[in-house]
Protein backbone atom coordinates (compact mmCIF):
# COMPACT_ATOMS: atom_id res chain seq x y z
CA UNK A 1 0.00 0.00 0.00
CA UNK A 2 1.02 3.66 -0.42
CA UNK A 3 -0.08 6.78 1.44
CA UNK A 4 1.08 10.34 2.11
CA UNK A 5 1.32 12.07 5.47
CA UNK A 6 1.71 15.84 5.69
CA UNK A 7 4.35 17.32 8.00
CA UNK A 8 3.49 20.10 10.42
CA UNK A 9 5.92 22.33 8.52
CA UNK A 10 8.45 22.08 5.71
CA UNK A 11 11.64 20.69 7.21
CA UNK A 12 15.26 21.49 6.42
CA UNK A 13 17.35 19.17 4.20
CA UNK A 14 19.46 17.76 7.07
CA UNK A 15 16.39 16.74 9.03
CA UNK A 16 14.78 15.31 5.89
CA UNK A 17 17.85 13.12 5.31
CA UNK A 18 17.78 11.91 8.92
CA UNK A 19 14.03 11.18 8.72
CA UNK A 20 14.57 8.98 5.67
CA UNK A 21 17.57 7.24 7.25
CA UNK A 22 15.91 6.56 10.61
CA UNK A 23 12.65 5.39 9.05
CA UNK A 24 14.08 1.87 8.74
CA UNK A 25 13.40 1.42 12.47
CA UNK A 26 9.69 2.32 12.28
CA UNK A 27 8.34 -1.09 11.32
CA UNK A 28 9.31 -4.18 9.35
CA UNK A 29 6.17 -3.46 7.32
CA UNK A 30 7.57 -0.14 6.13
CA UNK A 31 9.11 -0.71 2.72
CA UNK A 32 10.14 2.87 1.98
CA UNK A 33 9.64 6.36 3.36
CA UNK A 34 10.55 9.33 1.20
CA UNK A 35 10.34 13.00 2.09
CA UNK A 36 8.63 14.94 -0.70
CA UNK A 37 10.77 17.28 -2.85
CA UNK A 38 9.35 20.34 -1.06
CA UNK A 39 9.96 18.56 2.27
CA UNK A 40 6.43 19.23 3.52
CA UNK A 41 5.14 15.65 3.51
CA UNK A 42 6.31 12.05 3.46
CA UNK A 43 5.34 9.32 1.02
CA UNK A 44 5.07 5.88 2.55
CA UNK A 45 5.15 2.51 0.87
CA UNK A 46 4.29 -0.37 3.12
CA UNK A 47 2.59 -3.70 3.64
CA UNK A 48 0.37 -5.30 6.28
CA UNK A 49 -2.14 -3.37 8.37
CA UNK A 50 -2.28 0.21 7.05
CA UNK A 51 -3.77 1.74 10.20
CA UNK A 52 -1.10 0.18 12.36
CA UNK A 53 1.68 1.33 10.03
CA UNK A 54 0.18 4.81 9.75
CA UNK A 55 0.09 5.12 13.56
CA UNK A 56 3.74 4.05 13.85
CA UNK A 57 4.85 6.51 11.18
CA UNK A 58 2.90 9.32 12.85
CA UNK A 59 4.54 8.57 16.19
CA UNK A 60 7.95 8.46 14.50
CA UNK A 61 7.37 11.79 12.75
CA UNK A 62 6.12 13.41 15.95
CA UNK A 63 9.36 12.38 17.64
CA UNK A 64 11.67 13.39 14.83
CA UNK A 65 10.00 16.50 13.49
CA UNK A 66 7.67 18.25 15.91
CA UNK A 67 10.33 19.17 18.48
CA UNK A 68 13.19 19.64 16.03
CA UNK A 69 14.27 23.18 15.26
CA UNK A 70 16.17 24.50 12.26
CA UNK A 71 19.78 24.72 13.36
CA UNK A 72 22.63 26.67 11.90
CA UNK A 73 25.21 24.33 10.37
CA UNK A 74 28.76 25.48 9.80
CA UNK A 75 31.25 24.43 7.17
CA UNK A 76 34.65 24.97 8.76
CA UNK A 77 36.68 23.69 5.82
CA UNK A 78 36.01 22.92 2.19
CA UNK A 79 38.39 21.49 -0.38
CA UNK A 80 37.99 20.92 -4.13
CA UNK A 81 40.12 18.79 -6.43
CA UNK A 82 41.61 19.88 -9.72
CA UNK A 83 40.05 16.84 -11.34
CA UNK A 84 36.44 16.72 -10.13
CA UNK A 85 35.55 13.54 -12.06
CA UNK A 86 34.01 10.82 -9.88
CA UNK A 87 34.05 7.10 -10.57
CA UNK A 88 30.75 5.23 -10.51
CA UNK A 89 29.75 1.87 -9.05
CA UNK A 90 33.00 1.72 -7.11
CA UNK A 91 31.87 -0.89 -4.60
CA UNK A 92 30.62 -3.14 -7.40
CA UNK A 93 33.96 -2.76 -9.17
CA UNK A 94 35.82 -3.64 -5.97
CA UNK A 95 33.72 -6.78 -5.62
CA UNK A 96 34.36 -7.67 -9.26
CA UNK A 97 38.09 -7.36 -8.73
CA UNK A 98 37.90 -9.42 -5.54
CA UNK A 99 39.10 -6.50 -3.38
CA UNK A 100 35.81 -6.40 -1.46
CA UNK A 101 34.24 -9.66 -0.38
CA UNK A 102 30.61 -9.59 0.76
CA UNK A 103 30.28 -12.13 3.55
CA UNK A 104 26.96 -11.19 5.13
CA UNK A 105 24.65 -8.28 5.68
CA UNK A 106 26.88 -5.32 6.53
CA UNK A 107 29.87 -7.66 6.66
CA UNK A 108 32.53 -7.07 4.04
CA UNK A 109 36.12 -8.27 3.85
CA UNK A 110 38.84 -6.28 2.08
CA UNK A 111 41.96 -7.40 0.28
CA UNK A 112 44.35 -6.10 -2.36
CA UNK A 113 44.61 -2.34 -2.91
CA UNK A 114 41.37 -1.72 -0.97
CA UNK A 115 42.93 -3.25 2.12
CA UNK A 116 46.25 -1.50 1.47
CA UNK A 117 44.43 1.84 1.27
CA UNK A 118 42.70 1.14 4.60
CA UNK A 119 46.04 0.28 6.16
CA UNK A 120 47.68 3.35 4.65
CA UNK A 121 45.21 5.79 6.18
CA UNK A 122 45.28 3.95 9.49
CA UNK A 123 49.09 4.10 9.55
CA UNK A 124 48.97 7.83 9.01
CA UNK A 125 46.39 8.31 11.74
CA UNK A 126 48.42 6.25 14.20
CA UNK A 127 51.53 8.26 13.34
CA UNK A 128 49.59 11.50 13.74
CA UNK A 129 48.28 10.36 17.11
CA UNK A 130 51.73 9.54 18.42
CA UNK A 131 53.85 12.24 16.78
CA UNK A 132 51.56 15.22 17.23
CA UNK A 133 49.47 14.31 20.24
CA UNK A 134 51.78 11.95 22.14
CA UNK A 135 49.07 9.30 22.20
CA UNK A 136 49.53 5.94 23.87
CA UNK A 137 48.45 3.09 21.59
CA UNK A 138 45.94 0.70 23.14
CA UNK A 139 44.17 -2.44 21.97
CA UNK A 140 40.65 -3.07 23.23
CA UNK A 141 38.24 -6.01 22.97
CA UNK A 142 35.48 -6.10 20.40
CA UNK A 143 33.17 -6.95 23.31
CA UNK A 144 32.03 -4.41 25.84
CA UNK A 145 30.08 -5.21 29.01
CA UNK A 146 26.42 -4.30 28.51
CA UNK A 147 26.48 -2.49 31.84
CA UNK A 148 29.29 -0.23 30.61
CA UNK A 149 27.48 0.56 27.37
CA UNK A 150 24.41 1.36 29.43
CA UNK A 151 26.37 3.74 31.65
CA UNK A 152 27.67 5.42 28.49
CA UNK A 153 24.06 6.27 27.61
CA UNK A 154 24.10 4.11 24.51
CA UNK A 155 20.86 2.27 25.26
CA UNK A 156 19.11 5.61 25.72
CA UNK A 157 20.50 7.36 22.64
CA UNK A 158 21.11 4.52 20.15
CA UNK A 159 19.06 1.45 21.19
CA UNK A 160 18.33 0.69 17.53
CA UNK A 161 22.02 0.20 16.75
CA UNK A 162 23.03 -2.14 19.60
CA UNK A 163 24.49 -5.54 18.74
CA UNK A 164 24.04 -7.91 21.66
CA UNK A 165 26.27 -10.91 22.26
CA UNK A 166 24.74 -13.93 23.86
CA UNK A 167 25.49 -17.57 24.52
CA UNK A 168 23.49 -20.61 25.48
CA UNK A 169 22.37 -20.78 29.07
CA UNK A 170 24.52 -23.09 31.20
CA UNK A 171 21.97 -25.90 31.36
CA UNK A 172 22.64 -29.33 29.87
CA UNK A 173 19.02 -29.91 28.83
CA UNK A 174 18.73 -26.55 27.11
CA UNK A 175 22.03 -26.95 25.28
CA UNK A 176 20.98 -30.42 24.17
CA UNK A 177 17.62 -29.02 23.03
CA UNK A 178 19.51 -26.43 20.95
CA UNK A 179 21.86 -29.07 19.55
CA UNK A 180 18.99 -31.28 18.40
CA UNK A 181 17.03 -28.35 16.97
CA UNK A 182 20.06 -27.33 14.93
CA UNK A 183 21.04 -30.76 13.64
CA UNK A 184 20.27 -29.67 10.08
CA UNK A 185 22.60 -26.67 10.30
CA UNK A 186 20.04 -23.89 10.02
CA UNK A 187 19.96 -21.73 13.13
CA UNK A 188 16.96 -22.42 15.34
CA UNK A 189 16.79 -20.73 18.75
CA UNK A 190 14.32 -22.51 21.06
CA UNK A 191 12.63 -20.31 23.67
CA UNK A 192 14.58 -19.89 26.88
CA UNK A 193 18.00 -21.04 25.71
CA UNK A 194 19.49 -17.52 25.65
CA UNK A 195 20.09 -15.58 28.87
CA UNK A 196 19.96 -11.78 29.06
CA UNK A 197 23.05 -10.63 27.15
CA UNK A 198 25.99 -9.80 29.36
CA UNK A 199 28.01 -8.20 26.59
CA UNK A 200 27.60 -6.22 23.41
CA UNK A 201 29.78 -5.70 20.38
CA UNK A 202 31.29 -2.30 20.90
CA UNK A 203 29.88 0.46 18.70
CA UNK A 204 32.95 2.69 19.15
CA UNK A 205 36.54 2.40 20.27
CA UNK A 206 36.52 5.19 22.82
CA UNK A 207 34.09 3.77 25.40
CA UNK A 208 36.75 1.33 26.56
CA UNK A 209 39.20 4.20 26.94
CA UNK A 210 36.95 6.09 29.36
CA UNK A 211 36.18 2.93 31.30
CA UNK A 212 39.91 2.18 31.57
CA UNK A 213 40.42 5.49 33.40
CA UNK A 214 37.60 5.00 35.90
CA UNK A 215 38.32 6.69 39.22
CA UNK A 216 41.57 8.31 38.06
CA UNK A 217 42.74 11.78 38.96
CA UNK A 218 44.74 13.02 35.99
CA UNK A 219 47.77 15.24 36.49
CA UNK A 220 47.68 16.27 32.82
CA UNK A 221 45.64 15.63 29.72
CA UNK A 222 45.70 12.04 28.54
CA UNK A 223 45.69 10.92 24.89
CA UNK A 224 44.97 7.37 23.77
CA UNK A 225 44.68 5.91 20.30
CA UNK A 226 43.33 2.61 19.12
CA UNK A 227 42.03 0.91 16.02
CA UNK A 228 39.31 -1.65 16.32
CA UNK A 229 36.22 -3.28 14.96
CA UNK A 230 33.00 -1.45 15.71
CA UNK A 231 29.44 -2.65 15.27
CA UNK A 232 26.29 -0.68 14.58
CA UNK A 233 23.16 -2.35 13.29
CA UNK A 234 21.69 -0.19 10.54
CA UNK A 235 18.91 -2.40 9.17
CA UNK A 236 18.02 -1.81 5.51
CA UNK A 237 20.56 1.01 5.27
CA UNK A 238 23.40 -1.55 5.17
CA UNK A 239 23.94 -1.81 1.45
CA UNK A 240 27.66 -1.48 0.85
CA UNK A 241 30.99 -0.18 2.13
CA UNK A 242 29.37 3.12 3.08
CA UNK A 243 27.21 1.58 5.81
CA UNK A 244 28.47 -1.61 7.43
CA UNK A 245 27.31 -3.46 10.51
CA UNK A 246 30.92 -4.46 11.21
CA UNK A 247 33.45 -1.75 10.38
CA UNK A 248 36.91 -0.57 11.39
CA UNK A 249 37.57 2.67 13.20
CA UNK A 250 40.77 4.42 14.25
CA UNK A 251 40.26 6.84 17.09
CA UNK A 252 42.31 9.37 19.01
CA UNK A 253 40.81 10.02 22.43
CA UNK A 254 41.44 13.08 24.60
CA UNK A 255 40.71 13.22 28.32
CA UNK A 256 41.51 16.34 30.34
CA UNK A 257 40.28 19.77 31.25
CA UNK A 258 37.78 21.59 29.06
CA UNK A 259 40.17 24.10 27.48
CA UNK A 260 42.77 21.49 26.71
CA UNK A 261 40.33 19.01 25.16
CA UNK A 262 38.79 21.71 22.98
CA UNK A 263 42.25 22.72 21.75
CA UNK A 264 43.18 19.11 20.94
CA UNK A 265 40.05 18.68 18.87
CA UNK A 266 40.82 21.83 16.91
CA UNK A 267 44.38 20.62 16.33
CA UNK A 268 42.97 17.33 15.04
CA UNK A 269 40.70 19.17 12.62
CA UNK A 270 43.73 21.06 11.30
CA UNK A 271 45.66 17.80 10.94
CA UNK A 272 42.86 16.20 8.95
CA UNK A 273 42.82 19.18 6.61
CA UNK A 274 46.44 18.25 5.84
CA UNK A 275 45.37 14.63 5.25
CA UNK A 276 42.84 15.83 2.69
CA UNK A 277 45.70 17.61 0.90
CA UNK A 278 48.01 14.60 1.01
CA UNK A 279 45.30 12.29 -0.32
CA UNK A 280 43.98 14.96 -2.70
CA UNK A 281 40.41 14.47 -1.55
CA UNK A 282 37.39 16.67 -2.11
CA UNK A 283 35.10 17.29 0.80
CA UNK A 284 34.10 19.41 3.74
CA UNK A 285 34.44 19.52 7.49
CA UNK A 286 31.09 20.60 8.85
CA UNK A 287 28.63 20.56 11.72
CA UNK A 288 26.96 17.19 12.26
CA UNK A 289 24.82 15.21 14.64
CA UNK A 290 24.74 11.56 15.58
CA UNK A 291 21.93 9.27 14.35
CA UNK A 292 20.04 9.33 17.63
CA UNK A 293 16.95 7.17 18.08
CA UNK A 294 13.90 9.23 17.09
CA UNK A 295 12.61 9.58 20.65
CA UNK A 296 15.90 11.21 21.69
CA UNK A 297 16.67 12.84 18.36
CA UNK A 298 15.43 16.40 18.80
CA UNK A 299 16.93 17.17 22.18
CA UNK A 300 20.26 15.44 21.53
CA UNK A 301 20.67 16.96 18.10
CA UNK A 302 19.89 20.42 19.47
CA UNK A 303 22.50 19.85 22.18
CA UNK A 304 25.16 18.67 19.75
CA UNK A 305 24.67 21.27 17.05
CA UNK A 306 24.08 24.21 19.37
CA UNK A 307 27.29 23.45 21.24
CA UNK A 308 29.43 22.70 18.15
CA UNK A 309 30.04 19.32 19.75
CA UNK A 310 30.34 17.34 16.53
CA UNK A 311 31.95 18.00 13.18
CA UNK A 312 32.30 15.48 10.39
CA UNK A 313 34.74 15.11 7.54
CA UNK A 314 32.48 14.44 4.57
CA UNK A 315 34.08 13.31 1.32
CA UNK A 316 32.39 13.53 -2.05
CA UNK A 317 31.17 10.22 -3.46
CA UNK A 318 29.24 9.31 -6.56
CA UNK A 319 26.01 11.24 -7.04
CA UNK A 320 22.56 9.73 -6.74
CA UNK A 321 20.99 8.35 -9.93
CA UNK A 322 19.10 11.64 -10.33
CA UNK A 323 22.40 13.54 -10.27
CA UNK A 324 22.08 14.95 -6.75
CA UNK A 325 25.53 15.35 -5.19
CA UNK A 326 26.38 13.07 -2.29
CA UNK A 327 29.02 13.05 0.40
CA UNK A 328 29.95 10.44 2.96
CA UNK A 329 31.07 11.03 6.56
CA UNK A 330 34.46 9.32 6.83
CA UNK A 331 35.61 10.97 10.03
CA UNK A 332 34.26 12.86 13.01
CA UNK A 333 35.53 15.26 15.66
CA UNK A 334 33.54 14.98 18.84
CA UNK A 335 33.23 16.62 22.22
CA UNK A 336 31.19 15.07 25.03
CA UNK A 337 31.50 17.85 27.61
CA UNK A 338 32.10 16.21 31.02
CA UNK A 339 29.63 13.35 30.52
CA UNK A 340 32.25 10.58 30.62
CA UNK A 341 34.24 12.35 33.34
CA UNK A 342 31.13 12.27 35.51
CA UNK A 343 30.10 8.76 34.47
CA UNK A 344 33.49 7.20 35.20
CA UNK A 345 34.59 9.55 37.98
CA UNK A 346 37.63 10.83 36.06
CA UNK A 347 39.05 14.05 37.45
CA UNK A 348 41.00 16.45 35.25
CA UNK A 349 44.09 18.40 36.28
CA UNK A 350 41.90 21.38 37.20
CA UNK A 351 40.12 19.31 39.83
CA UNK A 352 36.82 19.18 37.92
CA UNK A 353 35.22 16.18 36.22
CA UNK A 354 37.21 15.50 33.06
CA UNK A 355 36.03 16.66 29.69
CA UNK A 356 36.53 14.29 26.80
CA UNK A 357 36.73 14.37 23.04
CA UNK A 358 37.52 11.92 20.30
CA UNK A 359 38.41 11.91 16.65
CA UNK A 360 37.47 8.90 14.55
CA UNK A 361 38.19 7.66 11.04
CA UNK A 362 35.99 5.04 9.40
CA UNK A 363 38.53 3.12 7.37
CA UNK A 364 36.19 1.32 4.95
CA UNK A 365 34.39 4.57 4.19
CA UNK A 366 37.69 6.34 3.61
CA UNK A 367 38.63 3.63 1.12
CA UNK A 368 35.32 3.92 -0.72
CA UNK A 369 35.59 7.70 -1.00
CA UNK A 370 39.24 7.62 -2.08
CA UNK A 371 38.58 5.09 -4.84
CA UNK A 372 35.51 7.06 -5.92
CA UNK A 373 37.64 10.15 -6.35
CA UNK A 374 40.83 8.56 -7.76
CA UNK A 375 39.58 5.40 -9.44
CA UNK A 376 41.34 2.12 -10.11
CA UNK A 377 44.31 3.32 -12.15
CA UNK A 378 47.37 3.84 -9.95
CA UNK A 379 48.52 6.69 -12.20
CA UNK A 380 45.51 8.75 -11.11
CA UNK A 381 46.40 8.54 -7.43
CA UNK A 382 48.67 11.02 -5.61
CA UNK A 383 52.23 9.90 -6.35
CA UNK A 384 53.24 9.41 -2.72
CA UNK A 385 50.40 6.93 -2.17
CA UNK A 386 50.79 4.82 -5.32
CA UNK A 387 53.48 2.44 -4.13
CA UNK A 388 51.72 1.84 -0.81
CA UNK A 389 48.36 1.03 -2.32
CA UNK A 390 49.19 -0.60 -5.64
CA UNK A 391 52.32 -2.56 -4.72
CA UNK B 1 0.32 41.80 29.41
CA UNK B 2 1.34 39.59 32.29
CA UNK B 3 1.65 41.06 35.76
CA UNK B 4 5.07 41.98 37.13
CA UNK B 5 6.56 39.02 38.92
CA UNK B 6 4.25 36.51 37.27
CA UNK B 7 6.63 35.89 34.38
CA UNK B 8 9.55 35.33 36.72
CA UNK B 9 7.61 32.89 38.88
CA UNK B 10 6.50 30.87 35.87
CA UNK B 11 10.03 30.86 34.42
CA UNK B 12 11.33 29.69 37.79
CA UNK B 13 8.81 26.85 37.83
CA UNK B 14 9.88 25.72 34.36
CA UNK B 15 13.57 25.81 35.33
CA UNK B 16 12.81 23.94 38.54
CA UNK B 17 11.09 21.16 36.61
CA UNK B 18 13.72 20.86 33.86
CA UNK B 19 16.62 20.97 36.33
CA UNK B 20 14.77 18.63 38.71
CA UNK B 21 15.25 21.03 41.62
CA UNK B 22 13.47 20.71 44.95
CA UNK B 23 12.29 24.32 45.01
CA UNK B 24 12.24 27.47 42.92
CA UNK B 25 13.88 29.95 45.30
CA UNK B 26 17.29 30.01 43.61
CA UNK B 27 19.09 33.21 42.62
CA UNK B 28 17.79 34.87 39.46
CA UNK B 29 21.41 35.45 38.45
CA UNK B 30 22.65 31.88 38.88
CA UNK B 31 23.98 30.28 35.69
CA UNK B 32 21.34 27.80 34.54
CA UNK B 33 23.82 25.24 33.26
CA UNK B 34 26.83 25.61 35.53
CA UNK B 35 25.13 26.48 38.83
CA UNK B 36 21.52 25.30 38.70
CA UNK B 37 22.23 21.96 37.10
CA UNK B 38 20.25 22.26 33.90
CA UNK B 39 21.99 19.62 31.79
CA UNK B 40 23.12 21.02 28.46
CA UNK B 41 21.36 18.12 26.75
CA UNK B 42 18.11 19.41 28.31
CA UNK B 43 18.44 22.83 26.65
CA UNK B 44 15.80 22.04 24.06
CA UNK B 45 13.40 20.85 26.75
CA UNK B 46 13.90 24.15 28.59
CA UNK B 47 13.36 26.14 25.40
CA UNK B 48 10.25 24.24 24.30
CA UNK B 49 8.81 24.28 27.82
CA UNK B 50 9.14 28.06 27.99
CA UNK B 51 7.53 28.41 24.57
CA UNK B 52 4.63 26.21 25.63
CA UNK B 53 4.28 27.92 29.00
CA UNK B 54 3.94 31.37 27.43
CA UNK B 55 2.61 30.42 23.97
CA UNK B 56 5.49 32.20 22.26
CA UNK B 57 8.30 31.36 19.84
CA UNK B 58 11.73 32.16 21.21
CA UNK B 59 14.48 32.82 18.64
CA UNK B 60 17.46 30.51 19.12
CA UNK B 61 19.90 33.41 19.33
CA UNK B 62 17.98 35.03 22.19
CA UNK B 63 17.76 31.73 24.03
CA UNK B 64 21.45 30.97 23.52
CA UNK B 65 22.44 34.27 25.13
CA UNK B 66 20.14 33.86 28.13
CA UNK B 67 21.95 31.87 30.79
CA UNK B 68 20.07 33.00 33.92
CA UNK B 69 16.46 33.21 35.06
CA UNK B 70 16.72 37.00 34.94
CA UNK B 71 17.85 36.88 31.31
CA UNK B 72 15.11 34.39 30.41
CA UNK B 73 12.51 36.66 31.99
CA UNK B 74 13.76 39.55 29.86
CA UNK B 75 13.49 37.40 26.73
CA UNK B 76 9.97 36.23 27.60
CA UNK B 77 8.77 39.72 28.54
CA UNK B 78 10.02 40.99 25.19
CA UNK B 79 7.84 38.45 23.41
CA UNK B 80 4.60 38.64 25.41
Amino acid sequence: MKFVLPLARAIDPDLAADVEKQAVYVSIDLIALRVSPDRSSVEIEGQGDENELRAKVETFLRSMVSRSRPLERKIVHSRKRNNPALHRAVYQEMKKRGWAIELGRGQVGLTGPALLAAQAIDRRCAQLAQAQFGAVEAAYPALIPATVLGRCGYFHSFPHAVSFVSHLVEDFDRIEEFRRANAAGNLVVPMGVLPTPEACLTPAVCYHAYQSLEGEKLRAGRVLTSVGKCFRYESKNMTGLDRLWDFTMREIIFIGNETWVNAQRQAAIDAVRAQMEEWDLEGTIETANDPFFPAAYASKTYWQVRGDLKFELRLTIEPKPDGEMRSLAVGSFNLHENFFGNTFDITADDGAPAFTGCVGWGLERWVLAAFTQHGFDAADWPSRLRSEIFS
Amino acid sequence: MLEAGEVEQRVRNVVKRVAKLANADFSADADLFRELGVESVAALELLVSLEEEFSIEIPDAAFNDARTVRALVTVVEGLT
